[in-house]
């Protein structure tokens, strides 16, 4: 079978996808102008995010875009400048494939999920802020 | 104060297990310097000219006793047995082994401390006022919110890869003494709401931040907050380190336009996924009711020189009449400016539990502050004060210099700061005309960053460069509190040994000129200008 062809935002037409295809997002781009038809469509295999370092955070206000007022609930790839220590926020932002170089990324992913108990924050995760686990614990 | 429970101090000994296993990577030689440097960074470890420095993050500067004796330990047994408290109402620890660092966090982690986002570019250690809760002249209580930022700020997913650090300020009294317009949020409280100043910062391009939004409700906050740093996070420069506060997108899109894209922003969440939950704020406020205040009585009626300039200069009417809040100086001719010993830490700590219900404040002028005192007790405080050599009274003085740590710390440093700081202090003790000019500051930076504020002094010196030679440029006219301006150059910048005599002839232009001793400093220039101090500095 072929592998998706990845189209760049900028040459998203004003057309439904016609086959299997990813999305790449740089770092600089607007999620937002992504087309909802895209969004929606069976053909979207996944929706990549470029690190072109890993100082560049913008990466992560997509991904929350992307999840929580776009609501994409497809895969969401970080790739690029992925660091492992990086790992947690990805997840919680709502990232969940890495371009990871790391000789066990499995593992790594496993520990950067456990590493934290509890979180302050909601995020695209799902996990219960602290906040309101105090408020069930009383 | 605030009291942890089992979940924050879960949170802080699982960043501890991470940063310990990064710290072990990097002496085991997986990781690089380079690959290292952003981990250390995130969890306050810079690596200085001579030694690594570890700053712990002085939540809105408030320390319990108990806290401030085990920095002192820390400072013993991992330092030199010294610490050196910052303008970010921090502490910094300047001589420590990388192997260290991990125990120092579970020593801090003993007493609900912690080094977390205390660098890197995220968002800081949030400041306030130092008389947070005892000032008369308090409205609301900046505590409680300051402590919801600094929660809701901890390891936050989508900004702790911003494009430059972070800093938040918030003033809940009449007078700003927290310097709010100075930050990249200034955030000030009013009993129906909060109004937001936003692209406020020093370095090398100073900016008083404008007013974002009025009237904010409160319950609002986390998310006007989130909305902010989105916009911050996705269009804030990252192709120029030097343009990417968010001061300059903030002055480069106008106020009223990125006011607007904020608001979009706001408007586009999904608000209660953001805010904190109903209760959160007042269960967080009731964590910071008043002590158990006793009649506080009568301040003792002894005739003592000292002890009356210290009443004068270094006491503050406190909400209760029979209470003050009593400033300790770390400004003194022994000490770097901020700098305290470990055995002046336990000893203030003692102090605290004798005679000030066991709390103490660290101010943004690098100073301790007790901020509960009766009255009664103020001279058997200041007696003991006296033996610690802790009872200099100079508070708001020109001798309350304000300092970075300057060249001999720091790796950014142009010039040294803490040299000009004790040879301007003792060139003040040496003229008795200079000992009475009242309220007047003075603030040394050693380069562009501006750590010593420079920009909002009386009196700026800020460190260049030149040729590999150290030379001071002069501002004058600055201010922080809630008239803010940014202080103007004199002129050309001058040599380490030129600054002691263009100072007297500041001083003794302001002497001369000045309506009487009740005109200010700040007063005088605003009434002066620039020009007539133009010709004294420079002739």
């Amino acid at each position: 079978m072929a592998e998706p062809i990845i189209f760049a935002l900028n040459t998203l037409l004003d057309q439904d996808p016609q086959c299997e295809c990813i999305i790449r997002i740089e770092a600089s781009e607007d999620v937002r102008l992504i087309p909802p038809s895209w969004l929606s469509s069976p053909y979207l295999k996944a929706i990549e995010i470029d690190f072109p370092s890993f100082r560049d955070g913008r990466g992560f206000s997509s991904a929350r875009i992307l999840r929580s007022e776009m609501n994409y609930q497809g895969p969401l790839k970080a790739v690029g400048n992925v660091l492992k220590d990086q790992l947690f926020v990805m997840l919680r932002s709502g990232f969940d494939e890495f371009a990871l170089k790391d000789p066990m990324p499995e593992k790594a992913i496993e520990s950067a999920k456990t590493r934290f108990r509890h979180v302050y924050q909601h995020a695209s995760d799902h996990h219960a802020s602290i906040a309101e686990k105090r408020r069930g614990r009383s | 104060m605030y009291q942890y429970d089992e979940f924050d101090r879960d949170f802080v000994q699982d960043r501890i297990g991470e940063f310990t296993d990064q710290v072990q990577r990097r002496l085991s030689g997986e990781l690089t310097e380079d690959q290292f440097k952003p981990l250390r960074l995130m969890n306050g470890l810079y690596l200085q000219l001579h030694a690594y420095m570890l700053r712990v993050a002085i939540p809105y500067g408030v320390l319990s006793s108990h806290q401030l004796r085990a920095l002192g330990d820390i400072a013993d047994q991992f330092d030199r047995a010294f610490g050196h408290f910052t303008t970010r109402q921090n502490i910094q620890f300047n001589w420590i082994k990388l192997k260290d660092a991990p125990r120092i966090l579970e020593a801090l982690a003993k007493v609900d401390m912690h080094a977390l986002q205390t660098s890197g570019n995220c968002i800081r250690n949030v400041t306030t006022d130092a008389r947070a809760g005892a000032a008369p002249d308090e409205v609301v209580d900046p505590r409680a919110v300051a402590e919801l930022i600094r929660q809701w700020s901890s390891l936050h997913p989508e900004f702790s890869y911003l494009p430059r650090k972070f800093k938040i300020a918030i003033s809940g009294a009449s007078q700003d003494r927290a310097a709010i317009r100075a930050h990249d949020i200034g955030i000030a409280l009013k009993p129906k709401g909060l109004d937001l100043y936003v692209g406020g910062g020093l370095g090398r391009t100073p900016h008083i931040a404008p007013l974002i939004k009025k009237n904010l409700p409160y319950d609002e906050l986390l998310s006007y907050l989130t909305a902010c740093l989105r916009v911050y996070n996705r269009y804030g420069r990252r192709d120029n380190l030097y343009k990417a506060r968010i001061k300059i997108l903030v002055s480069s899109l106008g106020a009223e336009d990125f006011a607007k894209q904020v608001d979009d922003e706001y408007q586009s969440l999904d608000r209660s996924r953001h805010n904190a939950i109903a209760g959160e704020l007042e269960r967080i406020q009731s964590h910071f009711i008043d002590p158990d205040f006793i009649d506080g009585g009568k301040l003792s009626s002894h005739k003592d020189e000292g002890f009356t300039a210290f009443i004068k200069s270094n006491t503050h009417a406190h909400k209760r009449g029979d209470h003050l809040s009593v400033s300790i100086s770390l400004k003194n001719r022994h000490q770097a400016p901020g700098d305290a010993s470990s055995h002046q830490m336990r000893a203030v700590a003692d102090l605290a539990d004798l005679y000030a219900y066991s709390e103490i404040r660290v101010s943004h002028t690098q100073n301790l502050m007790l901020p509960h005192v009766p009255k009664s007790a103020l001279w058997p405080l200041y007696e003991t004060l006296k033996d610690l050599g802790l009872s200099t009274s100079n508070i708001g003085q020109i001798t309350d210099i304000i300092c970075c740590p300057g060249l001999d710390y720091c790796s950014l440093a142009n010039a040294r700061s803490i040299p000009l700081s004790e040879a301007l202090t003792e060139l003040i003790h040496a003229h008795p005309r200079f000992h009475d000019l009242g309220p007047l500051s003075l603030k040394i930076s050693g380069c562009i960053n501006a750590c010593g504020h420079h920009h909002i002094a009386d009196i700026g010196l800020l460190g260049v460069d030149k040729q590999g030679e150290e030379f001071y440029q002069i501002l004058l006219g600055g201010r922080a509190d809630e008239a803010a301006r940014i202080g103007l150059i004199t002129g050309k910048a001058l040599r380490f040994d030129e600054i002691g005599p263009a100072l007297t002839r500041i001083l003794d232009h302001y002497l001369a000129h000045r309506q009487g001793p009740l005109e200010t400093f700040g007063a005088f220039f605003e009434r002066e200008g620039l020009t007539p101090f133009k010709e004294a500095v420079h002739g």
